[in-house]
């Protein structure tokens, strides 16, 4: 930059945090402009410690960065690492959580303007967690597809990791769409064991198929059933207290058959795993 | 212990077969499987890598059973995996993909995993691109990626699909560098439909056409099959499978040569060319 | 860090490079500019570990926020901006809280004081000598610093009143001398 530079004593002085506070204070103002005599000062630092803090500094910026999941999830006790197979779930992203929002949204808001819609959101009330769980395995967004199926972690574990994290974030967008709607609070809730049936009967089925054709599979049964007779006003036959006890007992019997098989199935994550 | 040992494996997808009763070994080294695209190569290798069981047949792989549950886990700890569609997580940066993978692999304590990782992508020189997403990557780059994960925890069995695709030439023997050296102490099954990479590399190989393996054994042992079969001449050979006229003007004829004329030392290609142009041709051990 | 032929990239550059997630050019930032930074908060703090510590977070914290530099004026100043900021962060954390009655809010270092100490005067130098410690310590932390009233009494463990009152006085007496 200028032709004028501090001389050597000052710099090693100054280094070496020997300089009088004048000449430091004149040495820090000319330090920050003059790149020659910032060199300079580099050899009176002990190259070890620069080394030992850039390793540190490495160690760090390589890290990956902990998303907010994370470090929610590692406050409520979860393990680092499976906090980032959570954060790592394609359904957890923006952009998926806005369309199953945005679906429901719409289907609240046309409950509003029209009866019989009310009774169709509960038809597809459930469709929202199920397609996160599917959106959570479909191939094309999965991080790791192919090499996940060759790897040792548990495909068990790792499926209800998924579903676990799709539910916590999907449920309460639901309810809240739910409870949004004019009339009886009980059809904010309705949805609710419906909704575990079909998720654990999914899940059950992945040691057949693999999960987007398991939750195809049982979303499409869903609307077949539910939906002509929701039109035709039986909402008894999907919803009432008696098909609740049934959607109870399709959650528990599910979820005891893959407590039970755990050691013995084989879940397919992926095609023909 | 045969580290890889595939009996009469059959597969089938709807209506094709992709795989039949093929029967392969390997061993410590670098055993490669050659054949055009579509030959079974990655169906073979999505097998040796415990993602598909076949329909008939079976598959031992470290001395265990990948069709039991149990024994597969213990395999896929040992096992390193490059798919031929790696499909990664784009928005992930190097560094965070290995990460990633390196928790499927059960390293759960955060320091020594990040040792590994670290000590994967230095094998593969990755490190000035290790905070870099994978979007901003090209394509070898990105097959650097996949053989880093491939190589976490030093796995005893690692299984390469076409490790070398997309490559230009420097990439490819900078890739075949690491390959070789990835080889010694451990056994590496890798495909490729470039003769010259398996001639490079592998101590085996089994040229698989059509879902079935036409020859397995030495690359030297190939080349033999072609002793007596290539000549040159001033002229395109009307009894040559193949022929091609060479950089100094001499025509190289490959096949069934007619009497008096001068033949010349096989190489792996012209072997390879006569097996695939011979659809019968008997399965040689 | 490997001895390696010294990188044409001006610090800008290698900022902007750094943005795009460029390693070398990380590691030739850190090359120019750690040095310097370790001595400078190494006078304002007694503690190496603590400052280890702080130089680590301003370089991780430099690696993350490159796109953020503003491009005016010198990429030093701008890391040094991070570092001492950082610096009074980890004193606070590792200090017991000064005393909360005296505090109020910070004041930010005045134009008026730059120019009076940096520019319109000669004999600087001279009349910053005469200074008390206590006082020309006040004067560093906000003068060259940059720190407001209260970064400056965290760095210096005293109460932003006490700042407040020995920079009133540090200014009349350089008036005085300078005058």
């Amino acid at each position: 930059m200028t032709g004028w530079h501090l001389d050597q004593e000052s710099l090693r002085r100054y280094s070496q945090g020997v300089a009088s506070p004048v000449l430091a204070a004149s040495a820090e103002a000319h330090l920050v402009k003059c790149a020659a005599c910032r060199d300079v000062i580099s050899s009176y630092v002990d190259a070890r410690r620069v080394e030992a803090i850039w390793r540190e500094v490495v160690d760090r910026v390589d890290a990956p960065r902990r998303t907010w999941p994370e470090r929610m999830l590692a406050r409520l006790g979860v393990g680092e690492a499976t906090a980032r197979l959570v954060a790592a779930t394609p359904t957890l992203r923006g952009p998926w959580l806005l369309a199953v929002a945005g679906v429901l949204a719409l289907a609240a808001w046309a409950a509003q303007a029209d009866e019989r819609f009310l009774q169709m959101f509960l038809v597809v009330a459930p469709l929202g967690p199920l397609a996160g769980v599917a959106v959570a395995f479909a191939g094309g967004l999965d991080p790791t597809r192919e090499i996940g199926l060759a790897a040792p972690y548990s495909g068990l574990r790792l499926l209800l990791i998924r579903t676990a994290a799709v539910l916590a974030v999907t449920v309460p967008i639901v309810a809240a769409a739910g409870l949004a709607l004019p009339g009886s609070k009980w059809l904010a809730a309705a949805w609710l064991l419906p909704t575990a049936g079909l998720i654990c009967t999914a899940l059950a089925l992945t040691s057949r198929m693999t999960p987007v054709v398991a939750v195809g599979v049982v979303a499409g049964a869903w609307v077949l059933v539910t939906a002509p007779a929701t039109v035709a006003g039986h909402l008894g036959v999907a919803f009432g207290i008696g098909a609740q006890f049934f959607w109870l007992a399709g959650a528990i019997g599910g979820g005891a058959w893959l407590a039970v098989t755990r050691n013995t199935i084989t879940i397919r994550l992926g095609r023909s795993a | 212990m045969t580290t890889v040992s595939v009996h009469g494996a059959t597969k089938s997808f709807g209506r094709t077969r992709a795989l039949d009763s093929v029967d392969l070994d390997a061993d410590p080294g670098v055993t490669g499987l050659l054949g055009p695209n579509g030959a079974g190569k990655t169906t073979l290798l999505r097998m040796i890598a415990t993602v598909l069981v076949p329909d008939q047949g079976t598959v031992s792989l470290l001395g265990r059973d990948p069709a039991r549950p149990a024994d597969r886990t213990g395999i896929r700890r040992r096992l390193g995996y490059l798919p031929q569609d790696a499909g990664f997580h784009r928005g992930f940066t190097v560094f965070e993909f290995v990460d990633y993978v390196a928790i499927l692999k059960e390293m759960t304590d955060r320091r020594t995993r990040h040792d590994e990782v670290r000590r994967v992508i230095a094998l593969t020189g990755l490190e000035s691109v290790s905070a870099k997403r994978i979007r901003a990557l090209s394509g070898g780059m990105r097959r650097r990626v996949g053989l880093a994960q491939a190589l976490l925890g030093d796995p005893d069995l690692l299984v390469l699909d076409e490790p070398t695709v997309g490559l230009d030439p420097e990439q490819r023997l900078r890739f075949r560098e690491m390959i070789s050296q990835a080889g010694e102490g451990r056994t590496v099954v890798l495909s490729s439909h470039q003769t010259e990479d398996i001639t490079a590399l592998c101590g085996r190989i089994a040229v698989i056409h059509q879902g079935r393996a036409r020859f397995v054994g030495t690359p030297a042992e190939l080349t033999e099959q072609a002793a007596g079969r290539v000549w040159t001449d001033t002229q395109r050979s009307p009894d040559a499978l193949t022929a091609w006229r060479t950089g100094d003007g001499v025509y190289r004829n490959v096949g069934d040569p007619p009497a008096g004329v001068e033949l010349i030392p096989p190489t792996l290609e012209d072997a390879y060319l006569l097996l695939m142009s011979e659809p019968e041709l008997e399965v040689t051990r | 860090m490997v001895t390696r032929p010294p990188d044409p990239r001006e610090d800008s550059q290698l900022l902007a490079a750094i943005t795009d997630g460029d390693r070398e050019a990380f590691a030739e930032l850190y090359r120019r500019h750690l040095p310097w930074l370790l001595v400078r908060l190494g006078r304002r703090c007694a503690s190496p570990e603590l400052v280890d510590e702080v130089v680590q977070d301003t370089f991780v914290a430099v690696w993350r926020s490159a796109g953020k530099w503003d491009r005016r004026g010198e990429v030093a100043a701008w890391i040094w901006g991070i570092g001492i900021r950082r610096l009074v962060d980890a004193l606070r954390r590792s200090r017991p809280p000064t005393d909360e009655l005296t505090e109020f809010a910070g004041v930010e270092t005045s134009a008026e004081e730059h120019v009076l100490l940096a520019v319109q005067y000669g004999d600087v130098g001279a009349a910053l000598a005469s200074l008390s410690p206590e006082l020309r310590a006040v004067v560093q932390a906000t003068v060259l610093d940059g720190l407001t009233t209260r970064e400056a009494a965290r760095l210096l463990g005293i109460p932003p009143g006490t700042v407040k009152t020995r920079m009133m006085r540090a200014r009349a007496l350089l008036r005085e001398r300078l005058a």
